[in-house]
């Protein structure tokens, strides 16, 4: 599958914007996307995120809907948000800037389940790092 | 331990109206040792439980020999009397068709059927309730079926695509290996998803019925070079059907 030897083997992080842009060509025309998805998510760049999450703001519902279940941003923030669009995206963005430097990639795609979760947060890592801002802070450095 | 009505129930009142070595007696001993409470409302839900898991096993051994072939989405095939293919690679029930015979038929002309692992699965899920249910019942139940993977699951089947952490790993559950160095060219190798079945056995479409052992030298295989992951069984994990809401059509 060429699109994930030259992501996955030749390491080729340029493609990712035309690879996410075709996933979700390929979705509005039902047509199928998890092998692709799949390539994606294993490139390991966090830039993937950002990318689908420009899909947030669109116009198109079904752009919307995939990538919200690409973000797991699930109903319940969806609502919280009013459902505004600008809003979400936004505050994914907000989120996304704060985790990122724990986000790790779980590995699950849509083979293994409907529901798949393909990032999350290290908290064990970032709850440390807070810890020791803490006690940086208590030190006055 | 089993409980039902919230009491404790003692696998011995039915333990003998199955033969030794049958699946629902290895289920009741098994589901009876467990640290974890599974809970029935009825005697007969729980029944029903092992009656379908039964059928789910032997769904898996017959689909393993009826033909069906394996392939990626991008080369399914399908029996077009019953079914229309559609552009993603999935089945969908020609309109009018009879959902039951439908199913059969994969069974019955397995070599006329060519998918991936996860969707056939799902078909596994859909024969053994042919067994459960009458034909009526089925086709009621389930009027237009779309095979596709985890894609597209009736609702009344939504649990088998989503696994969850169990206790124990019983016989009938949807379980995973993975295969987290698998070479970029062959991404249906990322895993097999499986039945699992008695005597340590598996059933995964494309390999067969087979041991953890086996499997797991087939994936490892397929890896990329320079591979340093072998291959593995998602333990804890286990996708099943919610057996009490469809108990409540049989």
């Amino acid at each position: 599958m060429l699109v994930s030897v030259l992501i996955n083997t030749y390491r080729d992080k340029n493609i990712l914007p035309l690879v996410v842009d075709l996933i979700f060509k390929r979705n509005r025309n039902e047509q199928y996307i998890h092998d692709l998805v799949w390539a994606l998510f294993r490139s390991g760049d966090l830039q993937v995120l950002r990318l689908i999450a420009e899909y947030i703001k669109s116009s198109d519902p079904k752009d919307v809907e995939l990538a919200t279940k690409l973000l797991n941003i699930d109903e319940a923030n969806m609502r919280a948000h009013n459902y505004d669009q600008e809003r979400l995206y936004e505050s994914y963005l907000n989120w996304l800037e704060e985790n990122q430097p724990y986000l790790y990639f779980t590995q699950e795609s849509f083979h293994y389940t409907s529901k798949p979760i393909f990032y999350a947060v290290n908290l064990q890592r970032k709850n440390y790092k807070k810890d020791i801002d803490i006690e940086l802070g208590r030190r006055g450095r | 331990m089993i409980e039902i009505s919230n009491f404790s129930f003692h696998i011995e009142q039915i333990i003998n109206q199955y033969p030794i070595n049958s699946i629902e007696r290895q289920l009741l001993e098994q589901m009876n040792k467990s640290t974890q409470a599974y809970n029935y409302e009825t005697l007969d839900q729980l029944q029903f439980e092992l009656s379908l898991r039964k059928e789910i096993v032997n769904a898996s051994v017959a689909l393993n020999s009826s033909g069906l072939k394996f392939s990626t989405f991008y080369e399914s095939k399908c029996n077009l009397e019953y079914w229309d293919r559609t552009n993603n690679g999935g089945f969908r029930l020609k309109r009018g068709e009879n959902p039951h015979n439908a199913i059969i038929d994969i069974f019955k002309n397995g070599h006329k059927y060519a998918t991936e692992c996860a969707t056939a699965i799902a078909i596994i899920y859909y024969g053994a309730l042919t067994k459960v249910f009458s034909e009526e019942t089925f086709n009621r139940l389930f009027p237009s079926i779309y095979l596709m993977n985890w894609h597209t699951l009736d609702p009344l089947l939504k649990e088998i695509g989503a696994p969850k952490r169990v206790t124990d790993i019983l016989l009938g559950d949807r379980c995973y290996f993975n295969n987290p160095d698998v070479n970029p060219q062959t991404p249906e190798l990322q895993g097999e998803n499986v039945i699992i079945l008695p005597n340590n056995l598996y059933y995964g479409h494309g390999i067969g019925i087979s041991t953890s052992d086996r499997i797991i030298r087939i994936l490892n295989a397929n890896r990329k070079e320079g591979a340093t992951q072998s291959a593995y069984f998602i333990e804890n994990s286990a996708a099943r059907p919610n057996f009490k809401q469809l108990y409540k059509f049989r």
